[in-house]
């Protein structure tokens, strides 16, 4: 399942990054996303617009396309 | 004695506009330090000004 | 130590530390990337000196802003490290930590936000975390000043003190570090782990920096080899063993309880919200213009008006007259320094009441939502939602805006940004609406300057549209943006802020606009035929009335208006101030007096040219140093006027078939 899937307000562990873009990816890291680790779904934007996730407390914005490469399983 | 009033009232005010006008220009054209918001904060003088950007697709 | 640079995560409050430490009032904000450039500030107490650079999450640079921490610490020469935390963030933070403790400097940390780590439920234990990481560490809150004695201690007596901390890694990275480490020779000894680590990181800013050595090649021999040898990519295996690392410290020291549900939870939900977050954005913003001109700013405009028209002029006037001057010099500073100067001054309750709503848009955290929100918007134009905030900024003056660019990870997005903010309307045009506002539109003043300031976003996303189709074709790009937790807005910090961008605005009336109005008037009382000539026949109205034949397809072809329009280049407040001397009369009666060169329609027409026809000097020189090419700055400087040019034209043809 990718992250976009998600539910609103669905807690799931991300398990796989690697078709994530390289230069997003390691933002993504040096975030504390990293594979593993467990996000939220806060917001999602409307006509595939960017939404908002939660990880650790902390939250970041990210686009629709970037959350479809994001591989993660329910918990 | 009102001669020499007006003389001075009218180079300071003429005088003072000149060098502000022309300095206004000089920092624009100078680029880079000179016209930096920061420099009178600033100490060193590699303020590393970002490389051209529209030649550089690195990444 | 006398050099002290401070590192650490964007938007955790290292500027606010600064300014608290050397007492200065740099810009602060909340929202990621406040500070481009490092800046270097004294502490006099104890005569040492503080760098505060920009927020980086790693050393391994990504943005442009972010390689000035790394080219920092490779390239000059400092004794000790302040590095700052998130305590509410420990995890991520620590990261960035371990980078930095590999460095072996002197280094102190600063653990801030103990206020907001608190209200999530968070404790750390210290004591323990000073004796394992085997540094300083003091908790602190920047925002208030809490603890920042503890910094001053930490620093005094620390004077030598010296660091070792060693994370050991496994068995073949470990080998590979040893090998590399005896080739670098050229590197302080004391550092060349760190250096060895980054470089098997593949750390760019390293690779550049050791490019020219001749063991470069058996470097990277190395790198390939160890890679292969463990099979997974180099920085992720380093990565992960420091995870582990941080892993077992937080177990140990920190204890996350339960958390409170926020209350701004719920208003983030609002604010975000997918399909009201646009219409709330916009509500705020006409908000803030009914507050600019109609509720406070307005107001205390008209008394301090009647005050320079009045009272002042008259004692300046009678105190002249009494010394004996000329009326040469009565009319030089009555007509032309009172009225040029005195025209823009009297806008400074506007300007600080603006500047007051864009401090607090900016310490707030509602920045980065407006990203986030817009970023559907703007990706259809070619952007990216965090060009929305260079925009933003651009509202207070268009030169931070074009600096605030930086954070922009894409070059072509960033050159993009920079193209358009000079079409935010700044605060500089503020006079200019106002005067036009108060004589031709008195009723809906706020909703005129809002169409304007709304005109300016949708010709800025057409132009990035149009451009990145053609000139500036894009490749794909990235959207990443950090929402920051909201504050309370400090009424300290925010009036800081609001002055030291409203001190910018008085340097500009004491310098250009100054300047700009003893030229104008001069210009205006000097003619072929002689001085004192009638407006008419003077150098002025020559010159505008070349100028101003280009503006009569757009209404407003007067010797006037042209002459107005070539001073705005020098600074667009001086469009006002020569308005005001042309017209020779002060305001009050300015708006009425032009009633009779312009109708409601030329009128808007001229602001919209006004919003859009030219960036201002300041502005062209920021361009230039931020784009670093002449070619851009320009095609940035020129290609403006021919775009307010065909909006004008668009706007007075299509309102003539109405009225």
């Amino acid at each position: 399942m990718d992250l976009h899937a998600v539910q609103l307000g669905e807690k799931v562990k991300v398990k796989d990054l690697q078709q994530v873009d390289a230069l997003l990816m390691k933002r993504l890291n040096a975030f504390g996303i990293k594979e593993g680790c467990q996000v939220c779904m806060v917001q999602k934007g409307w006509f595939s617009g960017a939404c908002i996730m939660e990880c650790q407390g902390q939250k970041i914005g990210l686009r629709k396309k970037d959350l479809m490469n994001i591989k993660v399983e329910q918990l | 004695m009102s001669i020499i009033i007006n003389v001075v009232i009218g180079s300071i005010i003429f005088g003072y506009a000149g060098v502000t006008l022309y300095k206004s220009i000089k920092k624009q054209k100078k680029g880079k330090c000179a016209a930096c918001s920061l420099q009178k904060s600033c100490t060193t003088n590699t303020c590393a000004p970002p490389a051209k950007i529209n030649d550089s697709n690195q990444h | 130590m006398r050099r002290l640079a401070l590192i650490g995560n964007p938007n955790i409050g290292k500027t606010s530390l600064f300014n608290t430490l050397t007492n200065s009032y740099e810009y602060v904000g909340n929202w990621s990337g406040v500070t481009v450039e490092k800046k270097v500030g004294q502490v006099k107490k104890l005569n040492k000196e503080i760098i505060d650079l920009p927020g980086v999450y790693t050393l391994n640079p990504i943005s442009r802003d972010e390689s000035v921490v790394t080219t920092f610490l490779l390239e000059e020469q400092i004794d000790g490290l302040l590095n700052i935390i998130d305590a509410s963030n420990f995890e991520r933070n620590m990261q960035l930590t371990l980078d930095l403790l590999e460095l072996r400097k002197p280094i102190i940390i600063c653990l801030n936000m103990m206020d907001v780590a608190k209200k999530k439920g968070i404790s750390i234990n210290i004591e323990k975390l000073q004796s394992t990481l085997g540094v300083p560490v003091i908790p602190i809150v920047a925002r208030t000043g809490k603890g920042i004695e503890g910094i001053y201690q930490a620093l005094e007596s620390t004077s030598q003190l010296e660091q070792h901390f060693t994370l050991t890694y496994d068995t073949p990275i470990e080998t590979a570090i040893a090998t590399i480490e005896d080739l670098l020779q050229n590197v302080a000894a004391e550092q060349r782990r760190w250096c060895a680590i980054q470089f098997l990181m593949g750390n760019q800013a390293i690779d550049a920096f050791l490019q020219n050595e001749g063991y470069f090649h058996k470097i990277q021999t190395i790198r390939t080899a160890l890679a292969n040898e463990i099979g997974e990519s180099l920085s992720g295996a380093i990565t992960n063993q420091r995870d582990s690392y941080i892993a077992t410290i937080k177990n140990e020291l920190v204890i996350q309880e339960k958390s409170e549900k926020q209350w701004t939870e719920h208003i983030d939900k609002v604010l975000t919200h997918p399909v009201l977050g646009v219409p709330i954005f916009l509500a705020l913003m006409y908000f803030m213009f009914q507050a600019t001109f109609a509720w406070i700013g307005g107001p205390l405009s008209d008394l301090l008006d009647r005050f320079v028209g009045g009272p002042f002029s008259e004692t300046v006037y009678n105190g002249l007259t009494a010394i004996g001057a000329s009326s040469f010099i009565i009319h030089l500073i009555c007509d032309g320094i009172i009225a040029g100067v005195g025209g823009v001054i009297v806008f400074i309750p506007q300007i600080f009441v603006l500047f007051f709503f864009i401090s607090l848009l900016e310490d707030s955290g509602y920045m980065a939502r407006i990203a986030v929100v817009m970023d559907r918007l703007m990706e259809f134009f070619g952007l990216n939602g965090k060009a929305f905030i260079p925009m933003i900024i651009s509202f207070g003056c268009n030169v931070p805006g074009i600096m605030a660019a930086r954070t922009i990870e894409q070059p072509k997005e960033r050159l993009l940004t920079i193209l358009v903010a000079p079409f935010m309307s700044c605060s500089a045009r503020l006079p200019v609406y106002a005067l036009f506002g108060a004589a031709f539109f008195a009723k809906h003043q706020s909703l005129v300057v809002l169409s304007l300031y709304l005109l300016g976003i949708v010709i800025a996303l057409i132009v990035t549209k149009l451009l990145s189709m053609t000139l500036l074709k894009n490749e794909t790009s990235v959207f990443f943006v950090e929402l920051p937790s909201y504050h309370m807005p400090q009424l300290k910090t925010l009036w800081r802020s609001t002055w030291e961008k409203g001190k910018g605005f008085l340097r500009k009336a004491g310098t250009i606009i100054f300047a700009g109005s003893v030229i104008i008037w001069l210009l205006s009382y000097i003619g072929p035929h002689g001085t004192n000539v009638a407006m008419d026949e003077s150098f002025l109205a020559m010159i505008g009335g070349a100028f101003g034949v280009l503006f009569i397809p757009l209404g407003f072809g007067t010797w006037q208006a042209g002459a107005s329009l070539i001073s705005g280049f020098l600074a667009k407040e001086v469009i006002v101030s020569t308005m005001a001397i042309i017209y020779g009369v002060n305001e009050g009666v300015l708006s009425s007096t032009m009633t009779t060169h312009f109708n409601a329609l030329s009128a808007y027409t001229f602001l919209v040219f006004v919003l859009l026809y030219m960036p201002c000097l300041a502005t062209v020189g920021a361009i230039k140093r931020e784009t670093q090419s002449t070619k851009w700055t320009l095609f940035a400087t020129i290609y403006p006027f021919v775009v307010a040019y065909l909006i004008a034209l668009v706007v007075y043809t299509i309102g003539n078939l109405f009225i």
